[in-house]
């Protein structure tokens, strides 16, 4: 009961994040103008008096945005809360573990091959790579049926140097595409359009389903391998199908806005502390926390530094390492006892 | 109830188990004895399909093993591992209702049925008390109970149990084997137990099983294994055996 008054008021809260990401930004339109362009339609008002450009931006630009903004925060921070599960290490997520660098090292191998305009070109390309750093992540930190803690940050982070490495290097030798490229690898939402966000939603959706109906197999390896496999998990089955979605939903999100790291982290973590690791009721939390953190991330890079925008990437970066590096000494202190 | 036949398995080139051959039968506690590194876990995880059976066949009444599926196997078997190391926050009710994983269905919650059962099993092991407890701050004993317990919500016709006193004072072991044998009585549940004391294996089994190198070198009523003979040979230690009672000479 209280978990529901709680799930109910954290919705509001997004819908007012939602509302305050429509009315705010770097750009020159007064709060007032925004909220006649947003409110006037809802409520049958004539929309005539509004300046064209108003409502360009607000239709086309900033609705879009905060939506992607709503499904990259939840997509992202539901694939950390199954990371989690299936590495049975709380210290997942597909930033740390170099899936959304190899994400980004597709996007702009697909730039530099001029894919860009195929079809699930850069998406595409984004997801092949991203599935490979995850595979290769895996080969380096099992030792038989075991993952190693350890083996398996140290592998997440040399994918990620290698993968800013290649991208640092195609950079070079694309001087022209320069700016394209930068933008994967900092993360930004400045070019959404509602094409990216119905991709992004058909992902982000699906791979909530399929997280959801995992979720007690999720329990039972959070507990470990051998006692989800005497439990009648499907354990390799299971990590297959999770692993697969949650790779397509950071590569989708990542083809999209570049590199947006350790919302799947924090996110998870912070619910994880306050209602406990069953993951059944993990997910709702997990979902609303996502939607918050980044929409207020993403309101931030707008705001802060008027009229030039930070990549949000840097902000949610800003935020997680710290975090990162806390939780880093927790696990420190609990080797220790 | 289970007949495992020429049973071998290997881990690269090192044999663990080489051609085992022995039968189970219904409502009896079998203690699965042997020196560490004697391949009794490695037993324990083949018949729990933990490995998987390459080399030889396990028949689950009447039927191959691999024929299960994971869910009719966790109905068919529950087991207690060896050891469980928790890592995240669980209540002890949330790990004693996975035992109800078997018989769920996605996406539903935990039934009326499931949350009784779950009730009756932690009360049988006294754990029921516990219940909105941390799982992480359990002592070793109630942990131990607690998996005991999620493992009776499994409701299985066999409970298998990987070394579940080797870390435990002598009173609480002995309070674990009253609580098998209860369990095995009132239910006539068949239970295969990996245990390192001889004296209550003695106590609490009808038959041994006993491996030295992976090779069974003895199987049968207890007594009748647990002789003076056969525990210098395979455990390299001379004992007199005196009114059910194992003593150790120097």
């Amino acid at each position: 009961m209280k978990n529901n008054i709680t799930l109910i008021l954290l919705s509001l809260l997004c819908l007012v994040l939602i509302f305050i990401s429509c009315i705010v930004g770097s750009g020159s339109i007064s709060v007032v103008d925004s909220i006649k362009a947003l409110i006037y339609p809802l409520i049958g008002k004539d929309t005539e008096e509004i300046n064209e450009g108003v409502k360009y931006i607000i239709y086309n630009i900033r609705i879009p945005r905060t939506l992607f903004a709503a499904l990259a925060g939840a997509g992202l921070s539901i694939c950390g809360l199954a990371f989690q599960s299936i590495f049975r290490n709380p210290l997942s997520d597909p930033y740390i573990l170099g899936v959304s660098s190899g994400a980004s090292l597709g996007a702009t191998l697909a730039i530099v091959l001029g894919l860009e305009n195929i079809i699930f070109g850069i998406s595409g390309m984004s997801f092949v790579f991203a599935f490979l750093s995850v595979i290769i992540i895996i080969k380096i930190a099992s030792y038989g049926n075991r993952i190693h803690t350890t083996t398996l940050l140290l592998a997440g982070i040399s994918i990620n140097f290698l993968a800013s490495a290649f991208i640092s290097l195609l950079m070079i030798i694309n001087q022209e595409q320069i700016e394209k490229i930068v933008f994967w690898t900092m993360g930004s939402l400045s070019n959404i359009s509602y094409h990216s966000v119905i991709g992004v939603s058909i992902a982000v959706v699906m791979g909530i389903i399929c997280i959801t109906y995992h979720a007690r197999d999720l329990n039972a390896l959070l507990i470990d391998t051998q006692t989800a496999k005497s439990l009648g998990v499907n354990v390799e089955r299971t990590k297959r199908i999770i692993l697969l979605i949650c790779t397509l939903m950071v590569a989708l999100i990542v083809s999209e806005s570049g590199v947006i790291g350790f919302i799947g982290l924090v996110v998870p973590h912070i619910v994880r502390l306050i209602i406990g690791s069953d993951n059944r009721r993990m997910i709702p939390f997990s979902i609303l926390g996502g939607i918050i953190f980044m929409i207020t991330s993403d309101v931030l890079s707008r705001t802060i530094m008027p009229p030039s925008e930070i990549p949000v990437g840097s902000i949610t970066a800003l935020i997680g390492s710290p975090f990162f590096i806390y939780l880093l000494f927790n696990a420190k202190k609990r080797l220790k006892q | 109830m289970i007949k495992v036949n020429d049973l071998t398995y290997t881990i690269g080139e090192k044999q663990i188990l080489h051609n085992i051959n022995f039968q189970i039968e219904k409502g009896k506690i079998y203690g699965i004895l042997g020196e560490n590194g004697s391949g009794k876990s490695t037993l324990l995880k083949t018949l729990t399909r933990i490995n998987n059976v390459k080399n030889g066949k396990i028949l689950l009444n009447d039927k191959d093993i691999n024929h299960y599926t994971s869910k009719q196997l966790a109905q068919t078997i529950a087991l207690v591992p060896q050891q469980t190391n928790l890592m995240f926050d669980f209540s002890a009710l949330q790990i004693a209702l996975m035992g109800r994983i078997p018989y769920q269905k996605p996406l539903y919650s935990d039934s009326e049925e499931d949350l009784e059962i779950v009730k009756q099993s932690m009360q049988l092991t006294s754990t029921w008390h516990l219940r909105d407890m941390n799982a992480q701050n359990l002592s070793g004993g109630e942990f131990q109970r607690l998996i005991i317990a999620r493992a009776l919500a499994q409701q299985t016709p066999i409970l298998m149990l990987d070394e579940p006193i080797s870390s435990l004072d002598i009173r609480h072991q002995f309070e674990i084997m009253n609580l098998l044998k209860q369990i095995n009585k009132d239910t006539n549940t068949t239970i295969l137990i990996i245990i390192h004391d001889l004296n209550l294996a003695l106590k609490y089994c009808d038959e041994i099983i006993l491996l030295n190198k992976g090779e069974l070198v003895a199987f049968g009523e207890s007594k009748k294994v647990l002789t003076e003979e056969t525990i210098s040979k395979n455990f390299g230690i001379n004992v007199e055996i005196k009114d059910d009672w194992i003593k150790i000479i120097r």
